[in-house]
């Protein structure tokens, strides 16, 4: 039944957005809500939110603070739902299972990787931190170091910190550690990425890196961004959703969203936050 | 000067009053027992046994040792996991729960903890005074402190640890046995340095369990009174004689000089508490 979703809430007419959106099929999604609706005790937090996420892309979310982009994002690999008093309501489908099914919540996990807002490097060595979730996986020592080099050296990580690897992660700059929780996080070999504002504690430099990195990794993988910067979506994203106090207001094509808002708040939002 | 900030002034003025008074007190205590200690303190304070009201510690310094070792090995693990799970694993209303009974505890008066370790431990279950009795008794004192502790400091441990494992799918238990107890460690380390100090410093809890002995302990559990320091500061002072009074001064230095070396030791492991 999410298979029919149309992916966005109200019928926008004659975007660009809407040929994409009608495009993007259920085979092709890697997530789907449908009439998702989220609370914290009696307070409802994401209101009958649709939404269709298509695989090997980068998804952007953009919005007012305060409207439930990181509950939304934190609902999709069930991390919301150890917060005591909340309750979702509707349906979340996460590569073709709906998330109230899942009984292994430790193995779900570890194909929804996710990245902080606050780079956050466990207390222990930087190899650890690679190799610490393969460890408890039972990958073998040998394998894990190879790993470890592999997602370093993806991340860009590998020329800086090769010869400290067994130093802890708390003297390199954010933007590395920030790489660093990436390549921790791509340990484990995750199909879908929730980034949660992962560049707002960084430097314009750093910024641009873990974008390339996003790059690169869409196509294999399914990226969903929470950011407040709107050129950040525009640069590396290829839809975008605009929320506002719980709802998603309208989702298009980055492109269209952005020069073409098709409901007045999203007009007015964009206009307010470019630049 | 308006009237707010005359009234700030005096305010100010009667907390640093308050404070002198204290500080005051304080340091008048600590030189008393300093000085009359220390004058009371020689070598075989500590090789010999206490005889009538004189004579020497010994008995009393591995007795308090003993008591406060047993009540360490008693209360640390049933502490360490019950803060553990507060913070990890209880449900929300259960880790409320039971913070609200180690606040309890923590405000139980010592002589109740006393007296139910007497019609408890020395009476019901026939421990006699006893290691075992006084030992108890004092893990029941110093229980909620480590609780309190662990639980505290895990709960204060950065958040992202905790998001970031559960993201890599690693469960909670795996999280603290691989992530959490590392910088956990100082914190809870420093409340069981606190709950010893707090131990070594008892009086009530052991005067109905732990009796008294004027003989090293026999490392008998059940049946056998021990000696314990601030048993001679608190019934050694009340004796009109001077021998007995320079052995209550001597205790209480002893007594004052571990407390105080554990509270530097407590100081010492939060400042060696790694940043982030
Ligand atoms: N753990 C929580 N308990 C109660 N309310 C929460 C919790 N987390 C978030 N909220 C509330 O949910 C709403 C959405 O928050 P959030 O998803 O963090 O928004 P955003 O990421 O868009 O800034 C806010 O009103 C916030 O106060
Ligand atoms: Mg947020």
């Amino acid at each position: 039944m999410g298979e029919t979703v149309v992916a966005f809430r109200k019928p926008v007419a004659g975007a660009a957005g809407q040929l994409q959106a009608i495009r993007a099929e259920s085979s092709d999604a890697a997530i789907v809500t449908t009439e998702l609706n989220a609370f914290f005790r009696t307070k409802q937090v994401l209101r009958s939110v649709d939404l269709e996420v298509a695989k090997g892309q980068i998804t952007a979310l953009i919005g007012p603070s305060g409207c439930g982009k990181t509950t939304f994002l934190r609902t999709l690999n069930k991390m919301s739902h150890t917060v005591p008093g909340f309750r979702q309501t509707g349906s979340v489908r996460v590569l073709g299972q709906d998330i109230r099914t899942v009984a292994d919540v430790e193995t779900f996990r570890r194909s929804v990787g996710m990245l902080f807002q606050r780079p956050n490097p466990f207390p222990m060595s930087i190899l650890d931190n690679v190799t610490l979730a393969l460890r408890l996986a039972g990958v073998k020592k040998v394998q894990r170091r190879e790993i470890a080099e592999e997602r370093l050296t993806q991340v860009g990580l590998w020329q800086d910190v090769k010869d400290r690897l067994d130093k802890s992660p708390f003297q390199l700059s954010g933007g590395q550690q920030q790489r660093l929780c990436l390549a921790r996080a791509l340990a484990v070999e995750p199909s879908i990425l929730l980034l949660d504002e992962p560049a707002s504690a960084l430097d314009p430099k750093s910024t641009r890196l873990l974008e390339d990195l996003f790059v690169g990794l869409s196509g294999r993988m399914t990226l969903v961004l929470v950011t407040h910067n709107l050129s950040q979506a525009k640069r590396i994203a290829a839809r975008t959703a605009f929320m506002e106090a719980g709802e998603v207001v309208e989702y298009a094509a980055t492109e269209a969203l952005f020069s073409d808002p098709q409901d007045p708040r999203t007009a007015i939002y964009v206009q307010e936050h470019s630049n | 000067m308006n009237a707010r900030a005359i009234r700030s002034k005096a305010a100010w003025s009667m907390a640093a009053l308050a404070l002198a008074v204290v500080m005051f007190a304080v340091i008048d205590i600590l030189a008393l027992v300093a000085g009359k200690g220390a004058a009371a303190l020689n070598g075989s304070i500590f090789t010999t046994m206490t005889t009538g009201i004189a004579g020497g510690l010994q008995n009393a310094i591995y007795g308090t040792f003993a008591l406060v070792g047993l009540g360490i090995v008693l209360s640390v693990p049933i502490g360490v996991l019950a803060g553990v799970y507060g913070a990890l694993f209880a449900p929300d209303p259960v880790a409320k729960f039971f913070r609200f009974v180690a606040e309890v505890m923590a405000g139980v008066p010592s002589i109740v903890i006393g007296y139910f370790g007497y019609t408890m431990l020395v009476v019901a279950w026939g421990f006699g005074f006893s290691l075992l009795a006084g030992g108890i008794s004092l893990a029941i004192l110093m229980l909620p402190y480590i609780v309190r502790a662990t639980e505290s400091t895990i709960r204060q441990l950065p958040h992202g640890y905790m998001e970031g494992a559960r993201a890599l799918g690693i469960t909670p238990a795996d999280a603290f046995r691989t992530i959490l107890w590392k910088p956990a460690l100082p914190g809870v380390l420093t409340g069981v340095l606190l709950a010893i100090s707090i131990g070594l410093g008892e009086t009530a809890p052991l005067l109905y369990t732990a009796g008294w002995s004027n003989f090293d302990p026999n490392w008998q559990l059940t049946k056998n009174p021990i000696g314990y320091l601030t048993y001679v500061v608190w019934t050694y002072l009340n004796e009109p004689y001077s021998a007995a009074h320079r052995l209550a001064y001597a205790a209480a230095l002893l007594l004052t000089a571990l407390v105080l070396l554990l509270h530097v030791a407590a100081k010492g492991l939060q400042r060696s508490t790694p940043a982030q």
